[in-house]
């Protein structure tokens, strides 16, 4: 399994901010996966990072990762 | 200097007289007097660095007070950098503050931060956050970030080497510059004075550590802050230079494709991996005077290997097949290594 967290608005719009997914999966299919279930994510350009490293190409998450939603925080 | 006012920092291991002269002397632009600007000015103020600038040009609102607390009820629409300014004349009479009372845009931005060591981003909004970000990045200056939305925070540290030499900038995480009305601001979203102070204070922190070469700062990394769960989640950056857009509205065949490719690359590897482990075996039955096929312990596998395939519902005469080409290519790599040698 991947655990996966969500920060900030990501969080509110899942409605939750920590859950697991099988693995494995790519980070497009699965920001693919979360686009079509959640519509409100299209607005916000949110960032992948596996095992605490930003990922912007498309990896394969394996099994055991740590999946890490990050969007941007604009206050102040 | 006042030895008396800065006593119990002097006191602290690996700080001293040199640090203390490090941040009399350090040059610190503050920009944002708000909800981060106002405790990370106030505590920065406070361990005696020398020279602090602070960049706003908004007025003071009665909203404002529960976070930005350099302000009192008789500042409301006082303007905020005058205001942040003469607080701090007050307070700490031996800092050199200075006002700029304007908002920085691409244009004004290269000349402003011409006189700082360091900018601070306590802005609360997108348009002068990559201002800042752009005008650091092109000066190589450091810039100490901060940013919330509701009960959360970030925090990252730009234009600072690692351990390892690597440095990244605010594009590096965001390359574009997000929708700002998508995007949570304290003014709709709501935020709690405490979770301004603590990320503000965590900004002043590494502002200090930066300066007196204290510590690990957070160079190349956003740390994450949850207050309602207590929680830091730090994340290394990695440069978005070699970027694949994900297009958005790809059909779902291209995307599962896309997982076919990742997949087929990462069998490759575990053949090559597999390879230069037949290739070790080879060597070791040599040494033992082994034969190259070991037809008994080749059946044993084979048998398993069909019995793990059943658990993973694959079809056995397919899987039988693959194994039976993997394993005569295993034979003919030994084989080619016992006669090459």
């Amino acid at each position: 399994m991947i655990q996966v967290k969500a920060f900030g608005q990501l969080a509110e719009i899942i409605q939750k901010h920590e859950w697991e997914i099988a693995a494995p999966i790519s980070c497009f299919a699965y920001r693919k996966q979360l686009l079509d279930t959640y519509p409100a994510l299209q607005e916000i350009p949110f960032v992948f990072s596996i095992n605490r490293l930003i990922v912007h190409k498309d990896e394969l998450i394996l099994d055991q990762s740590e999946l890490a939603l990050l969007p941007p925080f604009s206050g102040g | 200097m006042n030895y008396q006012l800065y006593q119990r920092q002097l006191l602290l291991p690996d700080f001293g007289l040199v640090a203390q002269k490090k941040l009399l002397e350090a040059k610190v632009l503050v920009v944002g007097a708000g909800g981060l600007g106002c405790p990370a000015i106030l505590y920065l103020a406070a361990a005696g660095v020398g020279n602090i600038g602070i960049a706003d040009y908004d007025q003071i609102e009665e909203s404002n007070l529960h976070r930005q607390i350099l302000f009192q009820a008789s500042d409301i629409s006082k303007g905020k950098a005058e205001t942040a300014c003469h607080k701090i004349k007050l307070a700490y009479p031996q800092i050199n503050v200075i006002e700029h009372v304007v908002r920085i845009d691409e244009w004004n931005a290269a000349n402003i931060l011409a006189d700082y060591s360091l900018v601070i981003d306590c802005t609360d909004n997108f348009a002068t956050r990559y201002v800042l970000d752009d005008a650091c990045k092109a000066q190589n200056k450091v810039l100490v970030y901060g940013s919330v939305s509701r009960y959360e925070g970030q925090v990252a540290v730009f234009n600072l080497a690692d351990k390892d030499g690597n440095s990244s900038c605010y594009r590096d995480i965001f390359p574009e510059i997000p929708n700002e009305a998508a995007i949570q601001n304290c003014a709709e979203a709501g935020v709690i004075g405490v979770l301004t102070g603590i990320i503000g204070c965590l900004q002043a922190n590494e502002v200090i550590k930066i300066i007196t070469g204290l510590g690990t700062p957070l160079a190349n990394k956003i740390l994450s802050y949850h207050s309602l769960h207590n929680s830091f989640y730090e994340t290394q950056i990695v440069k978005a230079e070699t970027t694949d857009k994900p297009n958005q509205t790809a059909d779902t065949l291209a995307l599962l494709r896309d997982d076919l490719n990742v997949l087929d690359q990462s069998i490759l590897q575990l053949l090559a991996k597999r390879k230069n482990l037949v290739r070790t075996i080879g060597k070791e039955k040599k040494k033992l005077n082994l034969d190259v096929v070991q037809a008994q312990q080749w059946e044993k596998t084979i048998q398993n290997r069909i019995f793990e395939a059943q658990q993973l519902d694959l079809d056995t005469d397919f899987i039988k097949a693959i194994f039976d080409r993997i394993h005569q290519a295993s034979i003919n790599e030994q084989e080619k290594h016992d006669h090459g040698n």
